[in-house]
């Protein structure tokens, strides 16, 4: 019972995904002067498809008796292959702070990068996050962010001109002085 | 035959042409390979220079760095899941499950020879026939013929990546509804954008694919790593045997065909060749529901087609002045650079410097294969860097590569998101190849569609007027009843059990 409702979940959420978009398309429904189907169709026939597939799903999981061995086993994938994804299916609700950190870092990278620009922000986000990914040792850290920084800087700034975030405010023109200086 | 022979003595008899030909192989490559730096980057920065150059050199420059490029996009598909460019999206399908089950040296050999191959056919075919063919493919491929294609293909892709049917086909919507967001074709009517100006422009491609594949990898192997389940992919350099590139044969013929004739035409070429031809291999094969899971047939269907595309290219430009794609764009300005017009003319009034143009294509595609061959070797090393060093430079890479498009920290921010929710959809056995098939091949289908439907004065019997569109609709209706009717048998076989 539990297996069928966490199966059936899904697809209902795709039927309210799908009237949700229809209800949006109504705002702009009617032709065009030079197309008498108008805007709306194509996202129309595109969402109506979305509901009518998700409406089989569902009659689908009550039809099948065997929902959850039909996800879980693969024929196709090897050995090694396999046991990486039974595997992954077993951590995919064991979230840890590493993990959370693996995610969010790359988010928190962005939002730096547009607040104080790219040059200031890469190489922090670099040695942090192959620390989150479990390097250990400093110099490697050292090296490799140092490495690839200057081959950064290099192939698309000096080389190529290549724009990159500069950040808002006074970052940005420090950023520019940055960019300045390595073209 | 002496026209090919003296376009090639005017590239290999001058110590600045083999010069220029190297250059462009290997600029190609690298270009093509790394997110960020694009062909069209190197087009553009090398523009003002090509000026320098005799327009024989320059012509042959841009010819090289279009087939190299297309090429060079492949390997970094197949080893790290990061498509250099949108044509390369369908080589990831399956070459980086191939290299994650060890096989990326056969990946990466699939590749650079089907790629070579793919390319000296289509540049073969371009020195035959290119006036003839380009009036053919111009008079016979409308809008309705185009959708009709594009239907044809969008019907099997339901099956690609997942083994549930009904989970493709809603990835596959899914794609094309996000291929709606932004303006309409005809109108320009906002549609999903919430009044924001981002939206409106639509969601791009660059950002949607790096997202779907680099970042959602880093996440999917960021998350073994600190499960402690990590486990780095096998370097394999052995390279596919004869038997097995013979078993390829038809694929690679199917694929060359199709590649060829989605290059001639003009604004889709070698996205819509390589797309269409990744899903005909899954149409034709014997066993379906290994593409997505590291098929090599895939790889192969892939990189014939995109770079089949390339001479193809050159025959409306050519022959009509009609653009594939930017790059043959570019090209258009390379020949008024050096003071000559490009159409029906330039076959009689530059005849020597399009024979040059030929000759290069021809000789950069067989050159591939050497140069591809040593690099391969080499390249497939890159899989020893451990995961948590690579993982930042995939991501900051993707960064990079996203924002040069069109200097958007938006983009970013939609790479991001796309890479987030690509983590989930695989994660809960949703294709991320027909999301991305759904938004590319949408896009171009919904432009085609509100054309086509325009010419049929809006008629749907209208669409059936040609023995192309009728035979690609009537195949594409076939195919869905076809792929309802096994999964009911499946589902029947299921609950007997």
């Amino acid at each position: 019972m539990a297996n069928n409702f966490k199966a059936v979940l899904a697809p209902v959420l795709w039927v309210v995904f799908g009237i949700v978009g229809l209800l949006i398309t109504l705002d702009y429904m009617g032709p065009l002067p030079t197309f008498e189907l108008g805007a709306a169709f194509w996202p129309q026939v595109i969402l109506v498809g979305i509901i009518l597939v998700s409406f089989i799903q569902i009659l689908s999981i009550f039809f099948s008796r065997s929902t959850t061995n039909q996800i879980t086993s693969d024929p196709l994938l090897n050995g090694e292959a396999q046991s990486l994804k039974e595997a992954d299916e077993a951590v995919f609700l064991n979230v840890n702070v590493r993990t959370l950190a693996i995610f969010l870092l790359p988010l928190v990278y962005v939002y730096g990068m547009h607040q104080f620009g790219f040059f200031l922000v890469t190489p922090v986000f670099l040695p942090l996050y192959m620390y989150v990914m479990g390097v250990r040792e400093v110099k490697k850290i050292f090296f490799v962010s140092l490495g690839f920084y200057g081959m950064i800087i290099f192939l698309f700034v000096h080389l190529v001109f290549t724009p990159l975030p500069q950040g808002a405010g006074a970052f940005h023109s420090l950023n520019g002085q940055f960019l300045s200086f390595f073209q | 035959m002496n026209d090919f022979f003296t376009g090639t003595t005017l590239l290999f008899t001058d110590p600045i042409g083999i010069a220029v030909f190297i250059g462009g192989l290997v600029g190609g490559l690298v270009f093509g390979a790394i997110p960020g730096l694009s062909l069209l980057t190197l087009a553009a920065v090398l523009l003002p220079f090509s000026a320098w150059l005799s327009p024989e050199h320059a012509i042959m420059l841009y010819g090289v760095i279009y087939v190299s490029g297309v090429y060079g996009g492949a390997i970094t598909a197949i080893l790290f899941n990061i498509p250099g460019s949108v044509e390369n999206a369908p080589t990831a399908f399956d070459g980086y499950p191939m290299t994650r089950n060890g096989q990326a040296g056969k990946a990466i050999g699939f590749a650079v020879t089907c790629s070579a191959i793919g390319g000296t056919i289509s540049a073969i075919l371009m020195m035959m026939a290119t006036a003839p063919i380009a009036n053919f493919a111009i008079s016979t491929f409308g809008p309705i013929e185009v959708f009709s294609v594009i239907f044809f293909g969008l019907t099997v892709v339901a099956g690609v990546g997942t083994g549930s049917l009904s989970k493709g086909w809603l990835s596959l919507l899914f794609g094309l509804f996000l291929g709606t967001i932004g303006q309409d074709p005809v109108g320009a009517t906002p549609r999903f954008t919430f009044g924001t100006l981002y939206l409106s422009g639509g969601i791009g491609f660059v950002p949607l694919i790096l997202g779907f594949f680099a970042v959602a990898e880093v996440f999917i192997q960021g998350q073994r790593v600190a499960s402690g389940t990590h486990s780095s992919s096998k370097v394999s350099v052995a390279y596919p045997s004869f038997l097995e590139f013979w078993g390829m044969k038809l694929a690679v013929v199917r694929s060359a065909i199709i590649g060829w004739f989605c290059g001639l035409l003009p604004g889709v070429g070698a996205t819509l060749a390589a797309f269409i031809s990744y899903n005909e291999a899954v149409r034709w094969s014997k066993n379906p529901e290994r593409f997505g899971k590291g098929e090599p047939e895939g790889v192969v269907a892939a990189e014939t087609a995109n770079n089949a595309a390339t001479g193809a290219a050159m025959i409306p430009l050519l022959a009509l002045g009609l653009p594939g794609g930017a790059l043959t764009a570019i090209m258009i300005g390379v020949f008024n650079m050096h003071d000559m017009e490009i159409g029906p003319l330039i076959m009689i009034e530059a005849r020597d410097l399009v024979w040059v143009l030929f000759a290069s294509i021809f000789w950069a595609s067989l050159a591939i294969l050497f140069l591809g061959v040593i690099e391969a070797k080499g390249i497939v090393h890159l899989l020893r860097i451990p995961f948590p060093i690579l993982a930042p430079c995939i991501l900051i890479f993707a960064t990079i590569g996203t924002y040069a498009l069109r200097a958007s920290i938006v983009d970013i921010y939609v790479m991001f998101g796309a890479g987030v929710l690509g983590f989930f959809m695989r994660k809960t056995n949703y294709s991320i190849p027909a999301v991305v098939m759904g938004v590319i091949l949408g896009q171009i289908g919904e432009n085609v569609f509100s054309q086509a439907m325009v010419m049929v004065d809006y008629s749907v019997i209208g669409l059936f007027d040609t023995w192309v569109s009728s035979s690609c609709l009537v195949g594409g209706v076939l195919t869905i009843v076809y792929l309802l009717y096994r999964q009911a048998i499946i589902l029947v076989a299921q609950r007997g059990k």
